[in-house]
């Protein structure tokens, strides 16, 4: 999510506050800009190239001399994630200052909150890895994903909490926003760090998010050798 | 006798099949097709069974579409065979074990494994990273590549500003670094120039004589065929059709010599090649004419009874007698018919 799509997400939601009499079910002005410059900073920690890349480098051939080095393909993928993130981590601090000064964004969580940000966050970005491994790994058997991951990048956006605070989302669409694990790598963190979040759901939250990267990772040991047996149907 | 430890690698009975689509061009095949598939085998490998000592250098040849490309996946690891058993330094090359894949190295043609927009050094040192190679091994390592490969000038430049043959040399050197024992070369000189295909031919074979490394080299340029292998393999359709010495294979497929007859200047053969076409064209078929001289292709038996002859032609100068260049050899050992494919649905 770039800088400029956030901005337009929160004018877009200003507008509607505003037209709504000033707030829209307890998120005004200020609190939308808080709310997108939370969000901006969770997807620049969370952020993740690997369904393009590795798609890619199944298209291009690339994928057969990764997979004669003695390290798995996308343990050097994720290694090329950790100096990613912390370069975007570090724009945010310039744009997080003209959140404040601009958007008067009023970010502002608990002691209790920034902790609880701090132990989520690392896990909604290993298991962000691990989804876009998983989306990736479907090139191995079909080689061209670019439908499958546009679905996937909008499902991230709608129920994720990128377009909106999932809190806002109509209720049917807020059950099946809990149930797939788009907020829980995006929303529920960017809750967390707004100081938005129920701090007493923390445990059940971790719980959530455990289980899950568990399963993910569970899931890609099993995908693995399989796509890259099918691959070798489709040529390396 | 050999041993188990002195065989670098054992392929048994190795086959490799695909089911590939067919289908007939035009939106209407499209559509039948998503409801009902035809398909048809495609046998790539079939009961391919070599073995390969340690410290052997040894060509594959064959004609494009032959097997070899596929027969190299399936023997260092990108590919599992459908059948049969392939070992490589004792290891079963498909499980991809990480000790396995630090001991070997795949090169082939135009791959990169060089991160384009960074110096070639950079990429070094992440593979050395990558295959465990400690500081020590490793520096000695690179200033040996780097000797060897003239790569001093080149390594502090991102790959992106390198020419083809220079970056192959780079990638030549990233795929050494952790010093294999077994090097499997796929058309590895393919789209240098010749003062670059002779350059790698020259590196090749100083790493396997100081190394003892295992070579298994396909390439479709015979000058690298005869520069580094003493033995060759020749799959053609699939199959091993031959397996020994080159000079064994051109003295079986080849019956006949060639010889360059040379006409002095002032001569009525030297003067005009169409006289000299005359004047040898008895003794042979005439393949060749250039200034003075001519050249014909002798049935090797009858060489000895018509050089006689050939002496008293007027105005020779000299003659040389030569095998038949490798390449028409090869030709004709792959000019056989494939079996018809079968479609099934």
């Amino acid at each position: 999510m770039s800088v400029l799509e956030a901005l337009v997400y929160l004018s877009v939601w200003r507008a509607v506050a505003e037209a709504r009499g000033g707030s829209v079910d307890g998120y005004d002005a200020r609190a939308f800009a808080a709310y997108f410059l939370a969000l901006m900073i969770v997807h620049k920690l969370t952020l993740s190239s690997i369904t393009g890349n590795f798609a890619h480098g199944v298209r291009e051939g690339q994928i057969a001399s990764q997979l004669l080095r003695p390290m798995h393909p996308l343990h050097f993928q994720y290694a090329n994630l950790i100096p990613l993130r912390m370069m975007m981590g570090a724009t945010m601090l310039p744009i997080g200052v003209l959140a404040i000064v601009l958007f008067d964004a009023r970010l502002a969580p608990t002691a209790g909150h920034l902790a609880a940000a701090c132990l989520v966050i690392p896990l909604a970005s290993f298991q962000r890895a691990l989804l876009d491994s998983l989306i990736g790994c479907l090139a191995l058997w079909i080689v061209r994903i670019d439908g499958i991951r546009d679905v996937y990048l909008t499902l991230y956006i709608f129920l994720g909490g990128q377009f909106v605070p999932v809190s806002l989302l109509p209720e049917t669409a807020r059950t099946i926003a809990h149930a797939l694990p788009f907020y829980w790598v995006l929303g529920y963190p960017t809750e967390l760090l707004n100081g938005r979040g129920d701090l007493g759901d923390l445990p059940a939250g971790l719980a959530v998010l455990s289980g899950r990267t568990l399963a993910a990772r569970l899931t890609l040991q099993a995908v693995w050798p399989r796509g890259t047996r099918a691959l070798e149907t489709v040529g390396s | 006798m050999t041993t188990s430890s002195d065989i670098a690698i054992s392929a048994e009975h190795l086959t490799r099949a695909f089911r590939v689509p067919v289908r007939e061009p035009g939106l209407r095949a499209s559509m039948r097709s998503l409801i009902k598939r035809k398909t048809r085998e495609v046998r790539a490998v079939e009961d391919v069974s070599f073995e390969i000592a340690r410290g052997e250098v040894v060509g594959f040849l064959g004609p494009n579409g032959a097997g070899k490309t596929t027969t190299l996946k399936m023997l260092s690891g990108l590919m599992h065979p459908s059948s049969g058993t392939a070992r490589v330094l004792g290891a079963e090359p498909a499980r991809r074990d990480h000790d396995f894949l630090r001991r070997i190295a795949l090169i082939m043609g135009q791959r990169q494994q060089l991160h384009w927009d960074i110096p070639a050094h950079d990429s070094f040192e992440m593979l050395r990273v990558v295959y465990g190679v400690d500081r020590a091994e490793y520096r000695e390592q690179l200033d040996e590549l780097i000797e060897l490969l003239d790569l001093a000038p080149l390594i502090d430049k991102p790959v992106r500003q390198l020419s083809l043959g220079e970056r192959m040399r780079c990638e030549l050197a990233a795929a050494l670094l952790h010093r294999p024992e077994m090097l499997f070369l796929d058309e590895p000189t393919l789209g240098l120039d010749v003062q670059a295909q002779r350059r790698v031919r020259e590196f090749i074979s100083r790493y396997a004589a100081r190394t003892g490394a295992t070579v298994l080299l396909t390439s479709h340029y015979m000058a690298d065929i005869e520069a580094l292998a003493s033995r060759v393999l020749v799959i053609h359709h699939g199959r091993l059709q031959f397996d020994g010495e080159l000079r064994e294979l051109a003295d079986r497929t080849s019956d006949r010599k060639l010889v360059t007859v040379r006409f002095e200047p002032g001569s009525a053969g030297g003067a005009d090649p169409s006289v000299a076409r005359e004047l040898v064209a008895p003794f042979g078929e005439v393949v060749d004419t250039d200034g003075t001289e001519c050249v014909v292709e002798v049935a090797r038996a009858d060489v000895r009874a018509r050089m006689t002859s050939l002496l008293d032609l007027p105005g020779i100068l000299d003659f040389t007698v030569e095998d038949e260049p490798i390449e028409r050899v090869m030709e004709r050992v792959f000019e056989s018919a494939a079996p018809e494919p079968v479609v099934t649905s």
